[in-house]
């Protein structure tokens, strides 16, 4: 009975949290613009929308082309298992954290080469870029995971991201959390690497990769971004914020994603996208602020 | 058994080698004794792992001093024999179509008894157990592939990498020679067991013995700055012995490093530290230069540049626990090596034979003559997905596996103090991750997916099911290890206890939580596969039949193949980001004027250590020792002054 409430609540995050989070972003960005914004639930409708509809391929693809949409959001699904979302994960060993980020790399994988699939110069640039800022970014994930993994004893997402009694004065700590933001929004697609609202096609780097994609397969990826941006996000959450007991651990983690979402909302409302010969400098800084961090912590 | 087995193989080669007049007799001998052979040597390493004990398999005399015909079959040769034997086999029998359909093959004598010697060869180099006949198997591999390696000697390139090849493995040779004659004078014997067991423990000549040790495995395993002929050689091979030379010759090399670790029975710390620097710059530098190229087999070389690194940060993980004391250390990084050199041997040799049947079928090497292969050669590129999907190391395929294997021992050299050694073994392998995917990415991209950019790409065709099978095996190999690593890690875990002098029963002990949590990967990775198959069912009822067919939206544009994204242009970020250590030649005619005439543009990249460093050094040689000849047609008083000069500086010297 227990596990299958466990089951059920997180059922429930792995399909609400990630319209409401990225409705709630795109919300924050229309109050800073002085609009009132879509509702929060937009994201929702849309996904419900694109699931009715039907699809058109091109004639160029292959079954490659059809593989991607349904492996990248199965590996981001598989990924949800091992973070802990009701306060518990589904699954935890000793160096789960490894295959988390190697399942974020999975959907990265067949993403890309069913951008490529479709043989247009314009996701050719798309899936290039990706590649190249991701393997920057994934030292620095890792990297940062491991100075956690140093501090908590063990490889596993669910000790690592313990929640702490307050926010950690530890320098390495703080170094690992700028570090972890910066690949949260490379990873993600999020201002100042992305700019996921552009509608050029030169400048994207994630939505010029599925431009192709319609109807079911749109819905699954949108659904699998957003869930990869909620998985990411409340590992982040978990570091800095302190379980509060009057709301439990689902309580505080929802409170968390949604102050983040404003964050994100409001960094997405202040900056602009950086240009993207500067993007890799960004990727470098965390991968050095990360080896900085696990070195310190080994001292 | 194991004697069986080698004889088989070896009588195979020399009937072959007589019947070679009859193309069809020596086709039919050749592959009957190669399968029997392998089998048979499989059975016999099944054996001895089932038994458990390490058997002496055949002891004779040889005429040559302190040499003896002796064969042993404990963990760790059984392992390699399992590996050398299982790739050989599927590539031989894919070999045999693949010659059949080259012209230039097909007239060979040599190919079919060259490659059973080969064959035949590693067998025992790694079942020997006295550096002799160690050395005489090392000795005939080295020049059994030499010989295949320059076999289509009718072109200029190939010649040239044979030659390389030949002095880089004669050049390890040599220092194996002085690596055994040094333990071999240190133990009062050439039997391997007799070193490890007289041997007196003094680390005096710990650092001549790595340093041989680098010289001799190491070149043949292709550890940087000692992998400059692996790039050439194995373009030139045809492709069922490129197969076979990457995905198992250069693990003879990681092989040889393992005994000699194992003969010592402790090494000091600087061999750690020494052979994980050696390994990320191998694994970093072997991902950045593949991306860079553009000719397949060239790509695929520079991989296992990479993937040899990655092996090599495991070994130094091992002897980081050996010299520290921490079995569970030494165990879990030796077994993250071995068990990559398994699983490198399968998905290397898998694109290897993949590579084959694109050469065939495009007439060359270039990625760039390929584009939209997935529809033209559906079986080749399908388990070619495998392969670069293995390679880049993602879950639910074996690669992930150790790699993962090989994290969990950074993260574990972390608690034996060595902080700086962890960060840097574990953010190098993220960036190796990270860039062989891009590599994998661009290589599969461009040659298989999108649209066909040569008409030879639009007509390709899959080859017949004798070159289709011996891959499918690989890739169903592959998968297996993903899915269900259980059964190769108690292999991995045998060889490793003897790497470590352990009993097994200790070192399936220590290592039971890292298995059982390889064993939840595996699930893992099946449940990403029955997700993923429940969404495409959930797609096939909510779209019913209302599928479109259309062209790719190109922007208002219709795209077509000269638009395509190129190799060159997807991995311009990265080779760009990483220009100071690429050094990439760019040949660029910039359209000019109103109306420009055509326009050009082509990078291309060099090795650093051989076209960077030694053919420089080495020309360099050359015009000084040319300009010294110049001056010796000159008078016979120069020759006094130079003699009595020397006299003056040995003097000087000796006083």
């Amino acid at each position: 009975m227990e596990t299958l409430r466990l089951v059920a609540s997180y059922l429930m995050m792995v399909i609400l949290a990630p319209p409401i989070m990225l409705g709630i972003i795109t919300k924050t960005k229309a109050a800073v613009a002085g609009r009132k914004g879509p509702p929060v639930l937009q994201p929702l409708y849309d996904t419900i929308k694109l699931l009715g509809k039907g699809a058109v391929y091109s004639k160029t693809t292959t079954w490659m082309f059809r593989l991607g949409p349904v492996v990248s959001l199965a590996a981001v699904l598989a990924a949800a298992s091992l973070v802990p979302l009701v306060g518990a994960p589904l699954i935890a060993f000793n160096g789960d954290a490894i295959l988390f980020a190697y399942l974020f790399a999975l959907g990265r994988f067949v993403t890309v080469t069913a951008a490529l699939d479709t043989g247009s110069s314009f996701e050719g640039m798309g899936a290039s870029r990706e590649v190249a800022f991701s393997s920057l970014a994934e030292p620095a994930l890792i990297l940062s995971f491991a100075s956690l993994a140093y501090r908590s004893g063990g490889l596993s997402l669910a000790q690592m991201f313990a929640p702490h009694g307050g926010p950690s004065a530890a320098a390495s700590a703080i170094l690992a959390l700028g570090s972890l933001f910066v690949v949260l929004l490379a990873e993600n697609s999020r201002i100042p690497i992305d700019d996921p609202n552009t509608h050029l096609e030169l400048t994207m780097i994630h939505e010029v990769m599925v431009l192709d994609h319609g109807g079911p397969d749109l819905a699954f990826i949108l659904h699998g971004a957003g869930l990869k941006l909620v998985l990411m996000t409340s590992l982040l959450v978990r570091l800095i914020l302190p379980e509060m007991p009057a709301v439990g651990a689902v309580g505080s983690l929802v409170l968390g994603l949604a102050a983040a979402a404003v964050v994100i909302g409001l960094v997405e409302s202040s900056m602009a996208r950086l240009r993207l010969v500067r993007v890799p400098q960004l990727l470098v800084a965390a991968i050095c602020a990360a080896t900085f961090g696990l070195i310190l912590t080994l001292r | 058994m194991l004697t069986v087995s080698i004889s088989i193989l070896l009588a195979g080669a020399a009937v072959s080698a007589l019947t070679a007049q009859q193309p069809r007799v020596a086709a039919v001998v050749s592959l009957a004794s190669l399968v029997i052979g392998c089998v048979t040597g499989i059975a016999a390493a099944m054996a001895s792992v089932w038994m458990q004990a390490g058997t002496l398999e055949f002891v004779g005399s040889w005429s040559l001093p302190s040499a003896r015909l002796a064969l042993s079959l404990d963990g760790l040769s059984a392992f390699f024999l399992l590996t050398v034997l299982g790739v050989c086999l599927l590539a031989g029998i894919y070999g045999e179509a693949y010659v059949r359909r080259s012209d230039s093959l097909s007239q060979s004598k040599s190919v079919r008894p060259l490659f059973l010697l080969l064959t035949v060869s590693m067998a025992a180099v790694v079942c020997a157990q006295n550096a002799i006949l160690f050395l005489f198997a090392w000795e005939l591999m080295a020049l059994a592939s030499f010989f295949l390696v320059i076999i289509e000697d009718e072109h200029a390139e190939v010649r040239r990498a044979g030659f390389l090849y030949f002095v880089c493995t004669h050049t390890a040779t040599l220092a194996l020679f002085i690596l055994f004659s040094i333990l071999g004078k240190a133990a009062g014997t050439l039997d391997f067991e007799g070193i490890r067991t007289i041997m007196p423990p003094g680390e005096s000549r710990s650092v001549v013995l790595l340093l041989l040790g680098m010289i001799g495995f190491g070149m043949k395993a292709g550890i940087a700055p000692f992998h400059i002929w692996l790039q050439e050689a194995h373009p030139a091979a045809p492709s069922h012995v490129s197969a076979v030379m990457s995905g198992v010759v250069i693990k003879v090399g990681i092989y040889g490093f393992l005994r000699l670790i194992w003969m010592l029975r402790s090494v000091p710390d600087f061999w750690a530290i020494v052979l994980i620097v050696a390994g990320v710059v191998s694994g970093v530098g072997g991902v950045l230069f593949a991306l860079a190229q553009h000719d397949l087999k060239r790509l695929l070389a520079y991989h296992s540049v990479e993937n040899i690194g990655i092996i090599t940060l495991g070994l130094g993980l091992g002897c980081l626990g050996l010299s520290h004391h921490r079995p569970e250390l030494a165990l879990l990084g030796f077994a993250g090596a071995i068990l990559h050199t398994l699983n490198h041997a399968l998905f290397k040799s898998l694109l290897f034979l993949g590579s084959g049947a694109f050469y065939q079928a495009l007439g060359t090497r270039e990625i760039e003559a390929g584009g939209g292969l997935l529809k033209a050669m559906p079986w080749t590129s399908a388990l070619s997905l495998v392969g670069a999907a293995a390679i880049s190391g993602i879950p639910p395929l074996n690669g992930f596996v150790s790699e993962w294997l090989v994290y969990m021992a950074s993260t574990s050299a972390v608690t034996v103090g060595e902080a700086r050694l962890a960060a840097a073994s574990i953010g190098g392998l993220a960036l190796i991750g990270g860039l062989a995917l891009a590599c994998f990415t661009k290589a599969y991209g461009i040659l298989c997916l999108g649209v066909p950019r040569t008409e030879a790409a639009r007509s390709a065709h899959d080859p017949g099911p004798v070159m289709i099978v011996p891959m499918a095996a690989l890739a169903a190999l592959c998968a297996f290890i993903g899915l269900w690593p259980g059964p190769a890690l108690c292999l991995v875990e045998r060889a490793a206890a003897v790497v470590c002098g352990s009993a097994p029963e200790a070192a399936h002990l220590a290592l039971a939580g890292f298995v059982a949590n390889a064993r939840l990967i595996g699930l893992i990775g099946a449940c990403v596969i029955v997700i993923a198959a429940a969404l495409a069912f959930l797609r096939f009822l909510l779209l019913g039949d209302r599928v479109a067919l259309g062209a790719t939206w190109g922007c208002g544009f219709a795209p077509s193949a000269r638009t395509q994204y190129t190799a060159s242009s997807y991995a311009q970020p990265l080779t760009r980001a990483f220009a100071p250590v690429l050094g990439v030649h760019t040949h660029a005619r910039a359209p000019v004027g109103y109306w420009p005439a055509d326009s050009t543009f082509s990078t291309h990249t060099e090795d650093r250590i051989l076209d960077g460093l030694l053919i420089p050094f080495g020309s360099a040689t050359v015009s000084l020792l040319a300009w010294v000849k110049r001056r010796q047609r000159s008078r016979l008083q120069y020759y006094m002054l130079s003699v009595a000069l020397f006299l003056l500086i040995l003097l000087a010297w000796k006083l």
